[in-house]
């Protein structure tokens, strides 16, 4: 029986045990549920959560929430991705530039966004620009550090064509160096979002009137599992289809590259 | 005097640079400022001497320890059960298609979206805290222990197979050994999890000594030393764990043609 399905080479046949994946979780947990092994008010069953998901979605509280989230992630993420970007590119244009800044940055890029929090909050309060900041100070290394090394990767021989043609600095970023770099500057990218997602959470949880991580963090306190619970399902959710939909736009645009891993 | 020049700016020398004029810009920019202002308690000299303090009296090392002990058994709980669970998902294809995608998108909840949920269940004290660490570590080093078995070379497997190697000679000769570089992997990316999620398990579950205690009981004392000390033994020792696991992988993979 495995052996036949194995052996019918189809997408949908390789895809199945995927697509059932999720349903086995909510089996094993309504299981766990039914063997009584925790309460039920720590252990809420899956349709409870699902009926939950339904009433916050109905009132608005959680698109709201999602929404606030969200822009903070819009906001500290462009400004720190931007940031990221300009850093990277003008330090593996300027060689003299990495030289100098280089070891600061290797040095900064060490402590971890959760240890900066405390002194940001001190600096600018637990309002919207700490939360902002703290996004940006995470978004920014994995942009600038990658689009440094797509930079610093563009072939020796390219760059003496463009030098041969006498590209001035402008074409020759926009011909040869910000193309050649894409593919690497797209992972950054894609690594600084998830992580700023990640961040904004834990940012919320400091203090906050609004977002996903409040929402959490309230419903802890008031000690409705149900509502925690949609939000942890929730900001899976909302990275994992994040991380999907920039893989895909990574690989669009590095689809010309000869061999990827 | 040209070379002279060129010696002072070599590579590290130049890098230097930009550290010394912050520096300087610390020392002197608390001058003239009132003193119990944010940037007198931040100066370079209150951290040296509140630093000096905090180790005479044995609290440095306390709240030091406390995070050491949380990052090690975390670790070697979430860690090793990682590792079993990418084993097994990389031992049998049929594990690897049921529960591969689902580890996958229970990887994006982000860590800290747990607290809440593991406060709850653990309560907010140790426990919790261990959970949130084991949590940050599993992940990393089940996904690479997965890969790195996945990614044996069919050939090695044939020859496996041909020799008719039980399960413990396949893992002990074959599967194993050719994942070492992606066990590393996993452990370096796990280790770093689990410091980071001990720095904020500290800061959001209830207060016990630890390193991020040291940074929240600045924060609420406006204590900007206390702030700074704790940042850079924070980021000093992500830096240390990651620089043995790198010694590591240099020592392990000198086989390998050009490792660098």
């Amino acid at each position: 029986m495995s052996n036949a399905i194995a052996r019918v080479p189809t997408r949908f046949a390789k895809h199945l045990p995927s697509l059932l994946s999720p349903f086995i979780l909510i089996g094993v947990w309504q299981l766990v549920v039914e063997l009584h092994l925790f309460p039920t008010n720590i252990l809420v069953p899956p349709a409870e959560v699902f009926q939950t998901f339904l009433s916050l979605l109905d009132d608005g509280e959680l698109l709201e929430n999602i929404g606030a989230s969200a822009a903070r992630v819009i906001a500290g993420f462009a400004a720190g991705a931007g940031a990221g970007l300009a850093v990277g590119m003008a330090m593996g244009i300027y060689p003299a530039l990495e030289r100098t800044f280089g070891l600061l940055l290797t040095i900064l890029r060490q402590v971890p966004f959760i240890a900066w929090a405390p002194l940001l909050i001190v600096l600018f309060g637990v309002g919207e620009s700490f939360k902002i900041i703290v996004i940006a100070n995470a978004a920014f290394f994995p942009v600038a550090l990658s689009t440094l090394d797509g930079v610093r990767s563009v072939p020796r021989h390219l760059k003496d064509v463009a030098a041969l043609f006498r590209f001035d600095r402008l074409t020759l970023i926009r011909q040869l160096v910000l193309p050649a770099a894409l593919p690497s500057i797209l992972t950054g990218i894609r690594l600084a979002l998830s992580r700023s997602w990640m961040i904004v959470v834990g940012a919320e949880l400091f203090a906050a009137s609004s977002g996903i991580g409040h929402m959490m963090d309230w419903a802890r306190q008031m000690f409705q599992i149900d509502v925690v619970m949609v939000g942890v399902i929730v900001t899976g959710v909302v990275g994992f289809a994040l991380d999907q939909l920039l893989r895909r736009v990574e690989l669009h645009f590095s689809s010309w590259k000869p061999v990827t891993k | 005097m040209k070379t002279l020049g060129k010696i002072a700016l070599s590579r590290n020398a130049q890098g230097i640079l930009p550290l010394i004029v912050l520096l300087a810009v610390w020392v002197v920019a608390v001058r003239g400022n009132q003193p119990g202002s944010l940037l007198q308690n931040g100066s370079a000299k209150a951290v040296l001497d509140t630093g000096i303090d905090l180790i005479r009296s044995g609290v440095l090392w306390e709240n030091y320890r406390a995070s050491l002990t949380r990052v090690i058994i975390g670790f070697a709980l979430g860690g090793s059960l990682g590792t079993l669970i990418g084993l097994l998902l990389g031992i049998s294809t049929w594990a690897d298609r049921l529960f591969g995608p689902l580890l996958t998108a229970i990887r994006q909840i982000p860590i800290f979206g747990l607290v809440p949920l593991l406060g709850l269940w653990f309560g907010m004290g140790e426990s919790a805290k261990l959970a949130l660490v084991a949590l940050a570590a599993f992940f990393p080093m089940a996904l690479n222990t997965h890969e790195g078995v996945r990614n044996v070379s069919a050939s090695y497997r044939e020859v496996a197979a041909l020799y008719r190697f039980g399960l413990y000679h396949r893992l002990r000769y074959v599967l194993i050994p050719n994942a070492v570089p992606s066990l590393l992997t996993g452990l370096k990316l796990g280790l770093s999890f689990a410091w980071i999620a001990v720095v904020g398990a500290e800061l959001f579950l209830t207060a016990a000594p630890g390193l991020g205690n040291l940074l929240e009981a600045g924060r609420e004392q406006f204590r900007v030393d206390m702030i700074v000390l704790g940042i850079v033994l924070v980021g000093g020792t992500g830096w240390a764990m990651n620089a043995a696991v790198t010694a590591l992988e240099r020592h392990l993979l000198r086989w390998r043609p050009n490792f660098s």
